[in-house]
């Protein structure tokens, strides 16, 4: 690449470019990869997660003619595609949640004094917090895991899952109600 | 610690230096493929699992196949006699007759397709397919040849067609032109099941055995694995008749297996993309999954299958067959006859 070294081009420069130079796709790719993972391991666990990051980026790199940067930028049409296909493991991703919500229950409560007590709670609060996750509607967790995994602001999970600004508001208020309303009431403030 | 952050970290998968090498491999190994829906899985497995790439919600997967009047066994336009409204059995049985009589010379088993795929412009809120000509040459001793050119897009219906054309019909997947050896002998896919040349000649002629072998043939881990053995059937026979160097008794079993199944239903004369007569068949392979195949009962070629699943939203895999049939013609990068 010859581009100066001080004006990084754009990730829609980028993907522009890619369209005749396939290479500057890996860039895109390098700028987005840990992210993208993160989010798709942390619903399906790491080993579908590389079978749907790599099917996420590839599509991104077969639809790079057709990205329109006018409606948004690279980063939430990524985890838009990533979150599209993660749909389709919806029973992954159900039986990931199950298992937590079994890990947790199984540990003795007693048994970790080295621990902070914090971190103590917080793992014995596992099971119900997992079960919660799991009894949201698909469209809430997502928002939910858009901004609990990924840190996306309301604006790219608008952008992500193609719904209001407003929307996104309310369904994370939402989840977060029920969520709250699943864990014990002295853990509040955690 | 709020419930975000407790999710935050109750599901935290730092990514490890082998994922993040694996994901980089298979994404630069599929950048260098043009995009190369072949023979290998080309259509099942994303429509019945809505995994992969072709399914995501904005790109869903057609393949279309042409074919042109110069291969072998191309329809006689000349004297076909009137087609009448057949039965589905008639049309079959009479397919079957004349798979029997197809001749079997030539150095290469040749298969001339175009297939489609569809991709969503968000900009534009248009659907199109881009399609790709694709040329398959297969010897008997296992050496194949495949050949790609890109045709460009077309707009998905008469209803995406103006905003097609006003964003400047662009191409969303352009590919060069380009001839390759294949590298794998286990090039056809029947039943999702990759076999070599010599597997798919020594498929059984007798229907009982065929049925058995095809029944063997499913993945284990296929979604029609363990459905009944019609479903089964139904979900293969399309494979071996379309597209697949199967002995002329092998299809003419297959013709008659299909012709003895529930639910295949006749539509009548039809004509494919191609503008070329056929008669159509209903197929329901599954609840929720039927195959439309238009035959030439003439020749017994298939001129095109689609396969469509109706609770899926604008999912539709189609394929038009243009040549089909043994050759003396050398691979070569394939053009539109």
């Amino acid at each position: 690449m010859t581009a100066p070294p001080d004006t990084a081009p754009t990730d829609a420069d980028l993907l522009s470019a890619s369209v005749h130079d396939s290479d500057c796709f890996t860039t895109v790719y390098d700028r987005h990869y840990a992210d993208v993972h993160r989010y798709v391991a942390g619903r399906l666990g790491p080993q579908t997660a590389d079978d749907v990051v790599a099917e996420t980026f590839l599509a991104a790199f077969r639809r790079r003619a057709v990205f329109d940067p006018s409606r948004g930028s690279v980063r939430p049409w990524l985890f838009g595609i990533a979150t599209n296909l993660i749909a389709q493991h919806r029973r992954t991703e159900t039986r990931r949640y199950q298992a937590l919500a079994q890990v947790g229950a199984d540990r003795d409560p007693g048994g970790h004094d080295d621990r902070v007590a914090a971190s103590v709670s917080a793992e014995r609060l596992q099971p119900s917090l997992a079960r919660a996750l799991a009894a949201l509607s698909r469209k809430d967790r997502d928002v939910v895991l858009l901004k609990a995994l990924a840190q996306l602001s309301h604006e790219e999970i608008a952008d992500v899952l193609g719904i209001p600004y407003g929307t996104v508001g309310s369904r994370l208020n939402r989840a977060r109600k029920s969520l709250r309303a699943a864990l014990p009431a002295h853990t509040e403030g955690l | 610690m709020d419930e975000l952050q407790m999710i935050g970290t109750m599901l935290d998968e730092p990514p490890t230096p082998e994922s993040e090498a694996a994901v980089r491999h298979r994404l630069l190994n599929g950048m260098r493929e043009p995009e190369r829906p072949t023979r290998r899985a080309w259509r099942r497995p994303a429509l019945w699992s809505g995994i992969g790439l072709t399914a995501t919600a904005a790109a869903l997967t057609g393949v279309v196949v042409l074919s042109s009047g110069t291969t072998p066994r191309a329809p006689d336009a000349g004297h076909g006699p009137a087609v009448q409204p057949m039965s589905a059995k008639t049309v079959l049985l009479t397919a079957a007759e004349h798979a029997e009589a197809a001749p079997t010379t030539g150095r290469y088993w040749h298969v001339l397709t175009v297939q489609s795929r569809a991709f969503y412009s968000e900009r534009g809120k248009y659907w199109m397919l881009g399609q790709q000509l694709i040329g398959q040459w297969s010897r008997p001793d296992g050496r194949s040849w495949t050949g790609y050119r890109g045709l460009g897009a077309v707009p998905m219906s008469a209803k995406d067609a103006p905003a097609f054309r006003r964003d400047g019909s662009p191409d969303p997947n352009p590919i060069s032109p380009v001839l390759d050896k294949d590298t794998a002998t286990k090039t056809f896919l029947v039943c999702d099941r990759e076999m070599t040349f010599k597997q798919v000649q020594a498929l059984p002629a007798d229907p009982g055995k065929l049925r058995s072998a095809l029944e063997r043939a499913i993945p284990r881990n296929h979604p029609t694995a363990g459905r009944t053995a019609d479903e089964v059937v139904k979900n293969c026979v399309t494979d071996l008749l379309s597209f697949v160097p199967a002995s002329p008794k092998v299809r003419a079993a297959a013709y008659r297996m299909l012709a003895a199944m529930p639910g295949v239903t006749a539509m009548g004369e039809v004509t494919d993309e191609r503008g070329r007569k056929g008669v159509g068949l209903h197929v329901r392979v599954l609840r929720g999954v039927a195959d439309t195949v238009i035959i030439d009962p003439n020749t017994s070629l298939v001129l095109s299958t689609s396969r469509s699943a109706p609770d899926v939203p604008g999912k539709v895999d189609k394929e038009l067959y243009l040549q089909v049939g043994w050759t003396d013609s050398a691979p070569r990068i394939p053009t539109l006859p």
